[in-house]
């Protein structure tokens, strides 16, 4: 039994995202890291819930989740740090900016995410709410995040959660819609793992 | 021939020696019992100084119970800071990259929603915080009320009546949350406009003062609340202060400080009728803020 149009979508898919990929990346240094591509800098996303937060009667502050974000160039591993978010059942509420984005201009990167502890759904949708924040601060700095690394645990959360944030998965049968993405995110786990997505923004 | 004054008047006068004894002896006791009333209604009015310094103490441990006013005006600040980088980032957006404008603006929308929010989860945590911090003060009140009452021959100890409690704040202390400094367009604004209070060395957001942003989004209210900041590692424990020190909250704004008044009533039980009314303010502070996470 054959199937004439898989291989001809599966590859059109790839084509799409390329493109996409390439319209939101700079040059590619030849610099690696610890992901699948080869970066300029690693920028690192750690997620901790937090305990003991907003303890009085009728709270609605219960789910605080702390996202740290420090980042290094992969040429000396020097690292950070940018600054600290803090999230509500995902919603941010708070920021802390330690240093300016210290990027230079025109860099790629992979975005490392990691939980303190055991991650959870709280700690996945604030490392989705992140993701896009710190996506758009490396397009403002004309960066761009070629992978963003998740856990093996939370990679199946983060995408749901980006997807709950407009991201969307690209339809198959019409496989030109990937190339009108305005953004594109490619979720991967590690290497072990080897799970992969492309979320885009359209 | 030697005559003696006994011989020659012919009286005993050891007689009067008794009688002198006790009257002396009735003068010692009286004097006693009054020195000891004396003592007593000293030693009175010191308890009743003891027992509104707890009553205050009481309440003002309460109202940042697990620092919970030190986490709210830290994230009302934080907030604050969000919602002027997430306008940056769209302004920087929208005129950069217009076809990403659509991206950031949600991400602005969701910081002014949050911040929004954090304001009536502010004021909800005030009016928390005062209200437990009353029960806490009136709890104590009625455990120590009954432990006054006492009638002695010689004085007379009524109960000790809650004539004013109150919650306010510490003169001239501001919020805990020291200034954030890497928005440099937003600091010299916060500087202009007075929104930090800067001295020795500890510059720290002012409080009781509605630190609004400028331009676009003055609809927003930021407000911080006194609180003893954390200094180095130490966190400034709940203590008793004197009372000249306290000072009325602006409304809306959650107080550190408590106070109140307790009079008693006291009588001499012999004699004359001799009576007052003491009286004893308590002044205390509630714990300063922790570190934050």
């Amino acid at each position: 039994m054959k199937f004439p149009n898989l291989n001809k979508n599966i590859t059109a898919i790839y084509v799409a995202s390329t493109i996409a990929g390439i319209l939101t990346t700079a040059p590619i240094a030849a610099l690696a890291d610890d992901s699948g591509f080869q970066t300029d800098y690693t920028v690192k996303l750690q997620t901790e819930t937090l305990q003991k937060q907003f303890q009085y009667k009728g709270s609605i502050l219960t789910k605080v989740t702390k996202a740290s974000i420090e980042y290094y160039a992969n040429a000396d591993n020097k690292k950070q740090p940018y600054e600290n978010v803090w999230f509500n059942d995902g919603h941010p509420i708070g920021l802390e900016r330690l240093a300016p984005f210290g990027l230079e201009k025109g860099k790629s990167a992979s975005l490392v995410v990691t939980h303190k502890a055991q991650g959870g759904v709280q700690e996945e949708k604030a490392a989705a709410s992140m993701i896009l924040r710190l996506v758009l601060d490396a397009y403002n700095n004309t960066d761009s995040f070629l992978a963003i690394r998740v856990p093996p645990q939370s990679f199946g959360g983060i995408i749901r959660e980006l997807e709950n944030l407009r991201c969307v998965d690209t339809n198959p049968a019409q496989p030109d819609e990937a190339s009108k993405a305005k953004l594109t995110f490619t979720i991967e786990t590690d290497e072990e793992n080897g799970q992969i997505k492309h979320l885009f923004y359209m | 021939m030697r005559t003696t004054r006994r011989n020659y008047s012919g009286r005993n006068s050891e007689g009067n020696v008794l009688i002198l004894a006790c009257f002396s002896f009735m003068a010692v006791g009286l004097t006693l019992i009054m020195a000891y009333s004396f003592c007593g209604l000293y030693w009175i009015h010191n308890r009743l100084q003891t027992s509104a310094d707890e009553i205050s103490l009481a309440g003002a441990k309460k109202l940042n119970d697990r620092d919970r006013i030190g986490q709210m005006n830290n994230m009302v600040a934080r907030c604050r800071q969000l919602v002027h980088s997430s306008r940056e980032d769209f302004v920087t957006t929208k005129q950069d990259y217009p076809e990403l404008a659509s991206f950031a603006e949600p991400l602005l929308d969701e910081a002014r929603t949050s911040a929004a929010e954090l304001e009536t989860e502010r004021q909800k945590l005030t009016q928390v915080a005062q209200s437990e911090s009353l029960q806490a003060m009136q709890a104590r009140y009625n455990d120590i009320k009954g432990t006054y009452a006492m009638q002695l021959p010689w004085l007379t100890i009524g109960t000790p009546q809650l004539s004013l409690q109150s919650l306010g704040k510490i003169d001239d202390v501001q919020s805990n949350v020291p200034e954030f400094t890497q928005f440099t367009k937003l600091k010299d604004q916060d500087r202009t406009q007075n929104y930090v209070t800067t001295s020795a060395g500890l510059n720290l957001y002012t409080a009781e003062k509605n630190q609004k942003l400028s331009a676009t989004d003055t609809d927003l209210d930021f407000n911080l609340s006194s609180l003893p900041a954390l200094v180095g590692t130490s966190i400034s424990p709940a203590r008793v202060v004197q009372p000249r020190s306290y000072t009325a909250v602006k409304a809306g704004y959650a107080p550190s400080a408590s106070q109140v008044v307790l009079q008693l009533d006291v009588a001499t039980g012999l004699g004359i009728y001799a009576g007052s009314r003491l009286q004893a303010k308590g002044t205390a502070v509630t714990t300063g803020a922790s570190r934050q996470l």
